[in-house]
């Protein structure tokens, strides 16, 4: 029945292979020879979710345990949430269409705040009680990972366990512990206290906190054996860890689809603003020999007739030179794209990018981040005005006439010299283009300048944000300033970095505003076309909750932080040391350079070079 | 170098995906199954692939074909059909091969199947049938330059209504010719209107492509 009503709405919705299942690549077990299901749900379109490679490894790994059989989830469109509600279809797994409140666990991947929405959507198609005291018996356990959950707490109301740090080393551990409870019959609250004791496990049911009367926290305190902190796990030899031979193809295109390789994990550069560059640390690498064999068999099992390499910065990769010597030969047999990170340009052998790049010469993206140098300074991107423009020079010379450049405003510290320091960059880089008489004719420098959201496990997370006031201010000054025709300025809505800064750092309060903004319909908030500021407006004021107070507040070096209990190996001193650095205008070297001692070296029980 | 056929279904998941993505779906069967394949000269080296004819997305087929130039003459085309099946997934078997006998200009009518669920089979076969008694249904079809104005009974012939436990089952030719293609998908909007029903309540399914004497050009199984 139920199946035959899918079948129905895939005649009706737009893209329906986004909800059919079936691609190349994905798993389908036999029902009655697995113990535990798992709904991996990504808060997102499917085009969306399946370009992320943590689920694509998350989704291989799980189904290599037996007895294990792990289906993807995504959020449905509008029009087919509509559909769906019509003939009462509950959200359902895209490889068994099984709804997804018969499976063990429904494991949520959170990348960004502006999904949290979908997630409470998501667990209603599913007809999952929202909160999760309100689910009794074994199953399902809701779950979260991602880097969101460095600050769980806004989804503390609806999270039974959320994992801190990296799933392949914590997953395994936690199906395992469940699939044993279930054999003994344990309660939901025996499981989720035996959870609690697990390294790297957060179940957010077991503490209690209290607010001081100026509304920040007072105290947080754990109860039935559940640790005072929680701590990060994370792969300690990064080259032998799994990674996924075989992808899901999609059928329709997505953001990424891709033979993708993840190089390492971290990043040595330390951008002060930049929460992944933290949370990722320890830096680990893969060799070039695991790295080669590795982009073979998948290209084999796929036909990807392309290959990127990823990470956070992929140019820092150490073993870059001999990884694209080794791949190169067969690539070109096999008529197999490489791309290549472009900020290494510079640095590379000649005759290797001749042949890389002969194929892809649409755009060159590059992200100096802010327009000063005082202002790099001061969040730590480690770039000079003249490797800037040296690089645009070398794609001008290489064909290019493109260049997308990634700017932030609304940072610490910022003045508008810095704001009108961003088109003086920008014109800049025009005339190092009419430097020399070239073919391309339509040259294009667009600047997207974003604005900057401070983030917890960063030197920023004590700072307020700027108000939308002075937002739409800086984006006027940028407009009043615009010096040449060729340059094209583009930005966020302020409404939505606003609410990403309430949420990055919030506590539990919020999660009465979420759900009441969810119940008012707010859903794909990161969309422009779904967000609605209104309705948040509103739920904010229902219930009492000031944004101000989470996103435009300096917070002190003592204020206990809503994540403070979150351990992710860099400690709350090298914070403090590097904000103090940020405001004299003084920069960190890299890791590679030297050691800063962030503290992530323990992570690895060792130094991290 | 030789010009070599293969046939397909369209069944389950890749009912739902669009002639493009049939195109690129088909390009990585090829690449994962290894078989000798021609690819284009030049700046960007491509698969050379062609179809005999797009199929609409929501419809299956038992009779799709693409062709493929092989570098091997020597090679057996039973032999890569059956490299390319293993590649493909279970919902788009390729089950045949062999010459390239007609032309896509050969073509000028698509045999299509449609199953309508229903509670009520005699009401609906009735239904049906007075539509199909009309002499002239004039409709609408959205084309590249705008809409134009057709005559749904003129483009379709040869209908065969039957009762069967799944629902009814209308057999008909559409008009399937360079110049006159009857989509399938309006077919079922037009006569769905006409009879009352949801059109997501009729499965779509390609069994033959025929040419202008109405002989089947495509595999019968
Ligand atoms: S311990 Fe030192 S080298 Fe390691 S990540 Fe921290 S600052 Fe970098």
């Amino acid at each position: 029945m139920l199946k035959e009503k899918i079948e129905r709405v895939l005649q009706r919705v737009q893209k329906p292979a986004r909800y059919t299942g079936g691609e190349f690549g994905s798993i389908v077990k036999d029902k009655a020879e697995v113990d535990v299901r798992f709904a991996f749900c990504f808060p997102d379109t499917y085009e969306i979710g399946m370009s992320h490679l943590g689920m694509k490894i998350l989704y291989h790994l799980t189904n290599e345990m037996e007895g294990v059989w792990c289906e993807r989830v995504f959020a449905p469109a509008p029009d087919m949430q509509a559909e769906m509600e019509r003939e009462e279809i509950p959200l359902f797994a895209l490889e068994s269409r099984d709804p997804i409140g018969e499976f063990d666990f429904i494991g949520f991947t959170l990348q960004y705040e502006l999904c949290y929405t979908n997630l409470l959507n998501m667990l209603r198609l599913g007809g999952i009680p929202l909160k999760a005291a309100d689910r009794k018996g074994l199953a399902p356990i809701v779950v979260a990972g991602g880097p969101c959950t460095c600050n769980p707490e806004p989804l503390a109301d609806f999270i039974d366990i959320f994992i801190i740090g990296e799933g392949e080393e914590v997953n395994p551990e936690l199906i395992r512990l469940y699939a044993d409870a279930k054999k003994k019959g344990l309660s939901r609250a025996e499981f989720l206290r035996a959870a609690a004791r697990i390294e790297g496990l957060y179940v957010p049911s077991l503490y209690d906190v209290t607010y001081g009367e100026d509304g920040t926290i007072s105290s947080f305190l754990p109860r039935d054996g559940a640790p005072a902190r929680i701590k990060k796990r994370i792969i300690k030899d990064f080259d032998k860890v799994y990674y996924p031979e075989q992808f899901i193809v999609p059928y329709i295109e997505t953001v990424h689809d891709r033979a993708m390789l993840e190089v390492m994990r971290g990043c040595i550069r330390g951008c002060r603003f930049c929460q992944a560059g933290f949370l990722y640390r320890p830096l680990r690498e893969k060799t070039a020999g695991t790295l080669a064999a590795s982009a073979h068999a998948i290209c084999e099992a796929t036909g990807y007739d392309e290959i990127s390499l990823t990470s956070l910065s992929t140019g820092d990769y150490s073993g870059l030179d001999p990884l694209v010597r080794q791949i190169l030969p067969w690539t070109k047999e096999e008529k197999i794209n490489l791309s290549l990170p472009s900020l290494r340009i510079d640095n590379f052998p000649q005759e290797l990018l001749d042949q890389i790049t002969s194929v892809r010469k649409s755009g060159l993206t590059f992200a100096p981040e802010a327009g000063t140098q005082r202002m790099r300074d001061v969040i730590n991107k480690n770039i000079t005005e003249e490797e800037i423009l040296s690089t645009c020079r070398m794609a001008f010379d290489g064909g290019y006439s493109s260049v997308k450049l990634y700017f932030m405003m609304g940072l610490p510290f910022e003045m508008d010299e810095d704001i009108i320091g961003i088109n003086t960059l920008a014109k800049k880089v025009v005339e190092e283009f009419f430097r020399e008489k070239r073919k391309g004719k339509g040259l294009s420098v667009s600047c997207s300048v974003s604005s900057f959201v401070p983030k917890p496990f960063t030197p920023f997370q004590f700072d307020p944000s700027a108000t939308r006031e002075e937002l739409a201010r800086k984006q006027q000054l940028l407009l009043d300033t615009v010096a040449s025709r060729k340059v094209h300025l583009s930005w966020h809505d302020p409404n939505t970095s606003m609410l990403e800064a309430v949420f990055a750092r919030g506590d539990r309060r919020l999660g009465a505003v979420l759900e009441a903004a969810f119940r008012k319909g707010c859903r794909f908030d990161a969309w422009d076309e779904h967000f609605r500021i209104d309705l948040w407006e509103d739920a904010f004021a229902e219930c009492g909750v000031s944004t101000a107070f989470y996103a435009h507040r300096a917070r002190s070096y003592d204020e206990i932080l809503p994540w403070d209990h979150i351990d992710i190996g860099v400690s709350k001193e090298f914070f403090i040391r590097e904000h103090q650095r940020a405001a004299e205008g003084k920069t960190t070297p890299n890791c590679r350079q030297s050691c800063a001692g962030c503290g992530a070296n323990k992570l690895k029980g060792g130094p991290c070079f | 170098m030789k010009t070599v056929r293969f046939f397909f279904r369209k069944e389950g998941s890749t009912v739902y995906i669009s002639h493009l993505d049939t195109t690129r779906f088909l390009s990585r069967v090829i690449k994962r199954s290894g078989i000798p394949v021609w690819y284009t000269e030049g700046f960007n080296p491509h698969i050379y692939l062609t179809f005999a004819q797009p199929l609409p997305l929501g419809c299956g087929s038992v009779c799709e074909s693409f062709d493929l130039r092989i570098t091997d003459d020597n090679a057996d085309p039973a032999d890569l059909a059956r490299r390319l099946n293993e590649a493909s997934s279970p919902d788009l078997p390729i089950f045949a091969a062999g010459e390239a006998t007609f032309a896509p200009a050969d073509i000028f009518y698509s045999a299509y199947r449609f199953t309508f669920t229903t509670s009520d089979p005699e009401g609906l076969t009735e239904q049906i049938q007075a539509f199909l008694a009309r002499k002239s249904v004039p409709a609408e079809k959205k084309t590249k330059r705008g809409t134009k104005a057709i005559d749904i009974a003129i483009l379709s012939s040869d209908p065969k209504i039957s009762v069967e436990p799944d629902g009814v089952i209308l057999e008909i030719l559409l008009s399937s010719g360079v110049e006159d293609t009857l989509s399938p998908i309006l077919y079922r909007s037009i006569l769905g209107e006409a009879c009352g029903i949801q059109p997501e309540c009729g499965r779509i399914l390609r069994t033959a492509m025929l040419n202008q004497s109405k002989t089947i050009l495509t595999p019968v199984l």
